[in-house]
């Protein structure tokens, strides 16, 4: 989706579910992707978008592309959520945001089975889960920058519209949490 | 390496469908004001009770202003400050050498990590914004150590320069200046910074305010649970020339 799709769906989007509807079609699986990678569980992760897109929802009549895209607004909210757990706010889940808005929370098998299958799948992928863990050991925008650039594989533009630090400072970023890691190996 | 994270089509199609039923898509300015109005009272009711009203000194929100420039521009007028005033500054921080300080900050402004309380950030309407960094700035103007989460980690000092300059410095836990404001007016260190705020607010020709905002953390670890928000600061207060 380039820019001006994008800009012309959320306009609509402020009005018309529809619209809406296409902007996370397109943009949940990445949020999800970057939430898994950001904290290595799925239910985590799963909890945290359902948080996210819920905030944007309700944010989004005031959201306008003045001096970020909605991709990186987006992410910018993905990334709060994630801060916020780690101050130690829990993630409302999905069922209690349905609950919350008036809908029935049923329980269901096969959620539950697509999440088991899930977890399981991430649990093989053993590098992942070990560069995971060193970067856990960094300060969290070390950790959000290198994320992005090499897991979610955005551009340095890209990376500092979403953190709102200048390029420079996005390669400094990058350069200094990549020896902050090797250095790790060391030890 | 494998990057390719599970898919969840199941819980994607649920959420889509909470978030499109969601009565929350019926937002609207109206309903914005509606939740701006007891903000705006209680800060009107805090200020009445506790300040001595002051003519208006009113701050002109511009989304432009760069926190690069404020901080250099507080940082050079730091810098500029008379060997007897440093002294005097450096002995309210507590530290020996507050130019040197500077010049880490200089350098660190790459790096720098800005603790702002996170929801204040998020897809907030100026106004809403400026209301709530007013909030955190009075608790600072009055010297007030219980200051709201905000600023919890940092103990503010107040400073006056023989020129007038006051200096609103916070002094961070490992003694390192925190967060800079000045108030480039010339005001006694007693008398109460009064904001106020209605509408949009124009800045009076006499006065100018500056607002610097810089962290240093310094090897902040997870287990300390000092994570900082990513440096997010969309808007910044600036002087109306």
């Amino acid at each position: 989706m380039n820019l001006q799709e994008e800009s012309q769906l959320v306009a609509q989007a402020k009005k018309n579910p529809d619209a809406f509807g296409a902007l996370f079609d397109h943009y949940h699986p990445k949020i999800l992707a970057y939430l898994i990678h950001r904290t290595g569980n799925v239910a985590l992760a799963q909890d945290l978008s359902s948080e996210t897109f819920f905030k944007a929802l309700s944010k989004l009549w005031q959201f306008q592309f003045r001096s970020i895209s909605f991709s990186a607004w987006l992410y910018r909210i993905a990334g709060n959520e994630l801060n916020m757990h780690y101050r130690g706010k829990r993630p409302v889940s999905l069922d209690a945001l349905m609950e919350n808005a008036g809908f029935d929370a049923k329980d269901s098998s096969d959620l539950v089975e697509e999440l088991k299958e899930a977890e399981e799948k991430l649990s093989r992928q053993k590098d992942f889960l070990e560069i995971r863990k060193k970067l856990e050991n960094l300060p969290f925008i070390y950790q959000t920058v290198i994320t992005l650039r090499y897991l979610e594989e955005k551009e340095i533009p890209e990376i500092a519209e979403i953190v709102g630090k200048r390029q420079g400072t996005v390669r400094s970023i990058l350069s200094r949490g990549l020896q902050k890691l090797r250095d790790m190996q060391q030890i | 390496m494998n990057k390719s994270t599970p898919d969840l089509p199941l819980h994607r199609a649920r959420l889509r469908r909470a978030l499109l039923a969601s009565p929350q898509f019926e937002g609207s300015p109206f309903t914005f004001m509606k939740k701006l109005l007891p903000i705006g009272l209680a800060l009107a009711l805090l200020l009445t009770l506790n300040f001595v009203q002051k003519p208006d000194s009113t701050i002109q929100i511009t989304p432009q202003a760069s926190a690069e420039e404020l901080i250099d521009d507080v940082t050079s007028k730091i810098r500029a400050l008379s060997s007897d005033d440093l002294i005097v500054l450096e002995e309210k921080l507590g530290v020996p050498d507050v130019k040197m300080i500077l010049e880490e900050a200089q350098q660190a402004l790459d790096l720098r990590d800005i603790t702002l309380h996170e929801e204040t950030v998020l897809g907030l309407d100026d106004k809403e914004y400026c209301i709530i960094v007013l909030e955190n700035l009075y608790a600072l103007a009055s010297d007030e150590p219980n200051c709201s989460a905000f600023f919890k980690d940092f103990r503010p000092v107040v400073f006056t320069a023989s020129d007038g300059t006051i200096f609103i410095i916070s002094v961070g836990q490992d003694l390192v200046p925190g967060l800079i404001f000045s108030y480039s007016s010339p005001i006694s260190e007693d008398q109460t910074l009064t904001f106020t705020f209605a509408g949009m607010p124009t800045l009076s020709e006499e006065e100018s305010v500056h607002f610097g905002l810089v962290a240093f953390n310094r090897d902040i670890t997870l287990e300390e649970n000092r994570s900082f928000l990513i440096g997010e600061l969309p808007y910044m207060f600036e002087a109306a020339e």
